[in-house]
C-alpha cells in the first residue's frame, strides 16, 4: 500500500521529472525585448483624483440637483420623524467603530461619520491581509511591506517593520500588531502617532508562532529541540514567562503550529499539522494540554467571547463546539462549504456562513434561523441584536446590510462603489469583512 | 537571488534586469509548465511574468521577497493563459497521451504513470497548489500569499488535491491517529 509519505515523495519525483527545467532562450530574449519598450511603473498608486473617482453612495448616476433634492427630502422626513417620536432605532454601525470590506482588490471602509472610503489596494494587498488600525489608517501587507495609509487622503503615511517577513498578527482590537522579522525578532507596534517609530523589537530565538490574547498579551510558540515551548510576552515590559512545554510532531512546514487564544487569555487552542487532526487545548495557567476532537481538517477556529466554548469549523463543512476540557457540547451537520463563523457578542449564538446561507445556531449547534445569501457574502456582528452582511453586487461595488438577529430581516442597506479605471489584475474569490470596536471580528476561513 | 541585482533593477538598471530575467526564467517556465501542462502557454506565461517583473519591480518593498513575488507573477500569468486557452477552445494534451519521463527508479513505472495522469486530471487550482508545494517547495503560508487567498483556502485545495490523487492511486484512507480520543 502506498502511504501518504510515499505519495509526497512520489509527487516530488514525478513533478521534477515530468517537464522542462529551463526556459527556451527565445522566451527570455523576447521578454527582454518587450520590456525595453515598457516603462517601469511608479511604486505607489497615484493620489486619487476626487473628481475622477466618484464619491461612493451617490455614484455617477445622481446629478447634483437630485442629490440636493434628496438631502432636503431626507431632512424634512427626519424632522417629521423626530417631531412624531419615530426613528429611535440604532445607528447603522451599532456598537462598531468601523466596518471594512475587502473585495476585488478594493477596500471599502464605513466610518461612524457616515463616510465611506473606497481604497484600491493594488499589488501589495491580498485577501484578508488588510486591517484598519485605530488611528484612521489602513495597513496593506504583502511581499515584504506593511504599508500604512491615511483613510481620508489615501496617501501612505508610514511603513512598519524592517526585514519584514510577512508575518503580522493584529491584536483583538486591531490597534496593535506584532511582527516577526527575518532575524526571528518580534516587533510590537501601535497604530497611533508615528507607527514605524513606535515599533519595539525583542529577540525570541526559534520563534514559530505569535498570537494575541484578548487581554492585550502576546503568546509565543518557540521550537526547542522537539518541543514546543509556549510563552507569554508582556508588550509593556517585553518580559517573557514560560507557560507550557509540549512534545509535538514537527512537520516540515514551518508555518506550524497555528495557535488561537481564548479572550480571557487562559486557554490556547493549538492546531496540529494540516490534515493530521491533532488539535490540543492548553491550559496556560497549569501548562496541561488535552487532545481535542475536531471535525475533519480544521479550517476555522473562533472562541466565544466568554471563553467557555471554541467553535471549530472543518473541511467537511461541520462546526463542532468544544469546551476547554475537550468535551464536545454541540455540532452542526456537515455542509457543502463553510465560509465563516462569528460568535454573537453575548456568546449565545453563532453565525455560520455555509452553502450560501446564513445560519444562526445556539450553543449546541442547533439551527435557529437561516436565510439564503448570494455566493461570496460575508458576515459579522454589529451588536448583540444585529449583524452585518456584505454582498458584492458588481466589480468594485458592495452592499452592506444591517440585519436583525431576531429574524435576520434587513434593517438598512448601505452601498459603496468605485469606478476603477481598469480592473485590478486579480480574480480573488473571497470577500473579507472586518468590524472594529468592542466586538471586533475578521473573516477567517 | 542576488539582492543587489534586484535593487539595481528597481532603480531602472536594465543590465541588472536582464541578469535577473536570465536567472529566474528557468524556474518560472518550469513552474508554469507544470501548472498549465502546455509548452506554448507556459512560454507565454513566462514571457508575461518577465515583462511584469520589469514593469512592477518598484512596487516590491523588500528585495528579499523577490523570489516569492515572481512566483506570484508567473502563477497569475499561467492562470490567465489557461483561461484564454479555455475560452479559445485550445486542445489540451489528453491524459492518456501523457508519457511520464523516466525517473531514478524509486517508484515503478506504473505508479509514475498513474500519478502523472492523476496530476493532469486535477483542476488547475488544485494542481497549482500541489506544484507550488511539491515542486517549488513552498510552505502553505507562502502559497497563500502568492495566490492571494487565505491559508485555509490553500489548505482546503491541498486536501482535496491529495484526496483525488490518493483515490486515483487507489490508496487506502489514512490510518487513525494513535492515542486519539474518541469524539
Amino acid at each position: 500500500m502506498t502511504t501518504a509519505m510515499d505519495l509526497d515523495r512520489l509527487l516530488v519525483e514525478v513533478l521534477d521529472a515530468d517537464g522542462p527545467r529551463t526556459a527556451p532562450p527565445r522566451v527570455v530574449e523576447a521578454a527582454i525585448q518587450e520590456a525595453s519598450t515598457v516603462r517601469q511603473r511608479t511604486p505607489l498608486p497615484a493620489p486619487l483624483d476626487r473628481g475622477a473617482w466618484p464619491r461612493p453612495w451617490f455614484g455617477p448616476v445622481l446629478s447634483r440637483r437630485l442629490a440636493v433634492l434628496a438631502l432636503v427630502g431626507l431632512l424634512v422626513v427626519t424632522l417629521a420623524a423626530a417631531l412624531l417620536g419615530i426613528g429611535a432605532r440604532r445607528s447603522f454601525l451599532g456598537d462598531a467603530s468601523r466596518v471594512s470590506i475587502w473585495v476585488d482588490g478594493v477596500l471599502h471602509v464605513l466610518t461612524p461619520a457616515g463616510t465611506v472610503a473606497s481604497i484600491p489596494v493594488i499589488d501589495r494587498g491580498f485577501s484578508c491581509g488588510i486591517v484598519v488600525g485605530g488611528a484612521d489608517m489602513v495597513a496593506t501587507s504583502g511581499f515584504g511591506a506593511l504599508v500604512l495609509r491615511d483613510i481620508e487622503t489615501q496617501r501612505e503615511v508610514g511603513e512598519v517593520g524592517t526585514d519584514y517577513a510577512g508575518s503580522e498578527v493584529w491584536s483583538a482590537d486591531h490597534r496593535h500588531l506584532a511582527l516577526v522579522d527575518l532575524a526571528g525578532r518580534v516587533g510590537i507596534a501601535g497604530l497611533s502617532g508615528a507607527p514605524s517609530a513606535a515599533t519595539r523589537w525583542v529577540a525570541v530565538p526559534d520563534i514559530r508562532s505569535v498570537v494575541w490574547d484578548g487581554m492585550g498579551m502576546l503568546v509565543l510558540g518557540r521550537r526547542v529541540g522537539e518541543a514546543l515551548v509556549i510563552e507569554r510576552l508582556d508588550p509593556a515590559t517585553l518580559s517573557r514567562t514560560t507557560r507550557a512545554t509540549l512534545r509535538i510532531d514537527w512537520p516540515d512546514d514551518e508555518t506550524y503550529p497555528s495557535m488561537s487564544v481564548a479572550p480571557d487569555g487562559r486557554w490556547l487552542l493549538l492546531r496540529g499539522p494540516f490534515d493530521a487532526q491533532q488539535e490540543r487545548i492548553v491550559d496556560l495557567a497549569t501548562g496541561q494540554a488535552t487532545l481535542v476532537p475536531s471535525p475533519s481538517v480544521m479550517l476555522a477556529v473562533t472562541w466565544s467571547p466568554d471563553s467557555t466554548l471554541v467553535a471549530l469549523g472543518g473541511l467537511d463543512g461541520s462546526v463542532w463546539l468544544v469546551d476547554p476540557t475537550g468535551a464536545v457540547v454541540g455540532r452542526t451537520p456537515p455542509w457543502e462549504r463553510l465560509d465563516d463563523l462569528a460568535w454573537a457578542p453575548d456568546g449565545q449564538h453563532l453565525a455560520v456562513l455555509a452553502e450560501d446561507r446564513l445560519r444562526l445556531t445556539d450553543r449546541t449547534g442547533r439551527e435557529i434561523r437561516t436565510i439564503s445569501l448570494e455566493p461570496r457574502s460575508a458576515v459579522a456582528w454589529a451588536d448583540p441584536n444585529a449583524l452585518f452582511v456584505a454582498r458584492p453586487e458588481a466589480r468594485g461595488a458592495v452592499a452592506i446590510e444591517r440585519r436583525r438577529a431576531s429574524d435576520l430581516g434587513v434593517e438598512e442597506t448601505r452601498r459603496s462603489s468605485i469606478a476603477l479605471p481598469s480592473p485590478p489584475p486579480y480574480s480573488y474569490e473571497e470577500v473579507c469583512l472586518q468590524v472594529d470596536g468592542p466586538f471586533a471580528h475578521r473573516s477567517q476561513p | 537571488m542576488d539582492r543587489t541585482l534586484v535593487v539595481r533593477a528597481q532603480g531602472g538598471d536594465r543590465e541588472a534586469y536582464e541578469s535577473l530575467a536570465h536567472a529566474v526564467a528557468g524556474r518560472l517556465y518550469a513552474t508554469a509548465y507544470r501548472i498549465v501542462r502546455d509548452s506554448d502557454a507556459a512560454e507565454d506565461a513566462t514571457q508575461q511574468a518577465l515583462v511584469t517583473i520589469w514593469r512592477d519591480l518598484r512596487s516590491l518593498r523588500d528585495p528579499d521577497r523577490f523570489e516569492a513575488w515572481t512566483y506570484r507573477l508567473v502563477v497569475r500569468a499561467a492562470l490567465d493563459q489557461n483561461r484564454r486557452q479555455r475560452r479559445a477552445g485550445v486542445r489540451h494534451v489528453a491524459i492518456d497521451e501523457l508519457t511520464p519521463a523516466a525517473g531514478d527508479g524509486i517508484a515503478d513505472a506504473d505508479t509514475r504513470d498513474q500519478l502523472t495522469r492523476a496530476l493532469a486530471a486535477l483542476s488547475i487550482d488544485h494542481r497549482t497548489v500541489v506544484v507550488l508545494h511539491h515542486y517549488a517547495g513552498l510552505p502553505l503560508g507562502e502559497i497563500a500569499e502568492i495566490l492571494g487567498v487565505p491559508y485555509g483556502t490553500v489548505g482546503s485545495r491541498m486536501h482535496h488535491a491529495m484526496r483525488h490523487l490518493r483515490a486515483d492511486l487507489a490508496m487506502d484512507a489514512p490510518a487513525p491517529i494513535p492515542g486519539r480520543q474518541p469524539a
